[in-house]
């Protein structure tokens, strides 16, 4: 029978939330272990791989040019007719090397004292007399693993949110089902690309997102539950075969990108979801990375300062998900209602929008709540939905 | 009674998100159903990006068995 291992923290998952909080514990000196299912951090990549500069400079870590693929200035949508819309961002947007980038965000946690347990797989988790008990399938078979303060950043794929009883299995239109290839022989502008259409993508985009030196992520993801309808897979290679026919495919990734509101609670006694595990994601355009580094240190402060006062009670780890509703919470709200009132527009209204936009003088000057107000203010009762948390 | 066919799945762990009974095991690259938990809703089967999980009739056992 092999021993238990018993830590202060543990943290399930590598991805960027999980590492983070891994990096804040360390740091405030919590005897802290990383456990990850894969053989190595950060591969395979399931992940779009963009973010916004301000999310990735808002980690205080200095960033290796090893982790950026390409800056980005300009956004473009096109409707279902091919219609461009040019939106530039405020602040420029990165394409990320992922591979590198979650690794060396492990191996930063590592150098300042956090372990590492790698091809481990945490199947049960189970609260006995204070603690958590980790059950655990690891490369020689079965591990227990313990701790007093335990971080789900299981990604979403999660199920230890799930056993803890903070929250059920996603809904089929909280969840995108996504395909991506890496190619190579894309020319395109230097821009993020967004296509949408109901049925080249039902209740999802596919997109377009350069990497440098001709290479992008082309990716297409649609909601849930319409893939009785059409598999992810086939809907992507008729848009590859339509856009790029004489582009190569040089990898594939697929995932689902949870795409609902955050559990009512993402903290229990000695427990906090972290990353896409508390759904932590923009539900308008999929992207977690920002508010998954942030998640992550919010949870490890939170989970080092319970610790050292002796006390990760429910009450005490609630902190955390202050912290997160004041800071990017109603952000996050309303990215919730922007895409349910997106699924409620038809390609025809999206054409029309799209029309309209294009031929005003001022269209290169729009920002992206700028571009949402012009495409629902025909639409009050969705406006009102999407707007109602604007503080 | 949904089996995966191993061929295809990626191991992405969509399946897992939505599967009401909590019925998935997961691992690096290996994927396993608990059939005795497993309800059959097939949330597995539509959002599977790939289409790797299968319902298939079960074989009739013989009385013998």
């Amino acid at each position: 029978m092999n021993s238990v291992d018993r830590r202060q923290a543990i943290v399930v998952g590598t991805g960027p939330a999980g590492s983070r909080a891994a990096l804040a514990l360390a740091r405030e000196g919590i005897d802290v272990l990383s456990v990850e299912r894969k053989p190595r951090p950060g591969t395979p990549v399931r992940c779009g791989e963009g973010i916004g500069s301000r999310g990735l400079e808002a980690t205080g870590l200095p960033i290796r040019k090893e982790w950026i693929a390409s800056k980005i200035d300009d956004l473009l949508f096109y409707s279902p007719s091919g219609t461009p819309v040019r939106v530039s961002s405020k602040s420029p947007a990165y394409i990320l090397n992922r591979e590198v980038f979650d690794f060396d965000l492990a191996q930063i946690a590592q150098k300042a004292g956090a372990g590492l347990l790698l091809d481990t797989t945490v199947q049960q988790i189970r609260r006995e007399k204070g603690r958590w008990q980790l059950y655990c399938t690891g490369p020689s078979g079965e591990k227990e693993l313990e701790c007093e303060l335990l971080i789900a950043a299981d990604g979403v794929e999660g199920r230890m949110g799930r056993q803890a009883g903070l929250c059920p299995g996603l809904s089929m239109r909280d969840i995108e089902s996504c395909v991506q290839y890496c190619m190579d022989g894309i020319e395109v502008e230097n821009a993020c690309h967004f296509f949408a259409g109901e049925k080249s993508s039902p209740g999802g985009y596919a997109w377009v997102f350069p990497k440098g030196e001709d290479k992008a992520n082309v990716g297409l993801g649609i909601l849930g539950k319409h893939g009785s309808r059409a598999k992810p897979t086939v809907l992507l290679d008729r848009f590859v075969q339509s856009h790029f026919p004489r582009a190569r495919i040089i990898s594939r990734t697929v995932g689902g990108v949870p795409v609902g509101r955050l559990p009512k609670r993402i903290e229990c006694d000695g427990l906090m979801l972290a990353g896409d595990a508390a759904h932590q994601v923009n539900c308008l355009n999929g992207g977690g990375l920002s508010y998954a580094l942030a998640a992550g240190n919010l949870a490890g402060k939170t989970g080092a300062f319970g610790l050292l006062q002796k006390d990760v009670s429910a009450g005490a780890l609630r902190e955390y998900r202050k912290a997160w509703d004041s800071k990017l919470g109603k952000q996050q709200v309303r990215s919730f209602h922007l895409k349910e009132a997106m699924l409620m527009l038809k390609d025809e209204e999206m054409n029309a929008v799209a029309e309209r936009l294009s031929n005003t003088p001022d269209k290169d000057t729009f920002s992206l709540v700028g571009l949402f107000g012009r495409v629902f203010w025909k639409h009050p009762t969705l406006m009102w939905k999407a707007f109602k948390l604007l503080s | 009674m949904i089996v995966v066919n191993k061929d295809v799945c990626d191991y992405c762990g969509t399946c897992v998100a939505v599967c009401e009974s909590d019925a998935i095991d997961l691992f690096h690259r290996d994927i396993h159903i608990h059939h005795d938990r497993c309800i059959e809703c097939l949330k597995c089967v539509t959002v599977c990006p790939v289409g790797a999980p299968e319902q298939i009739q079960e074989k009739a056992k013989a009385p013998s068995e």
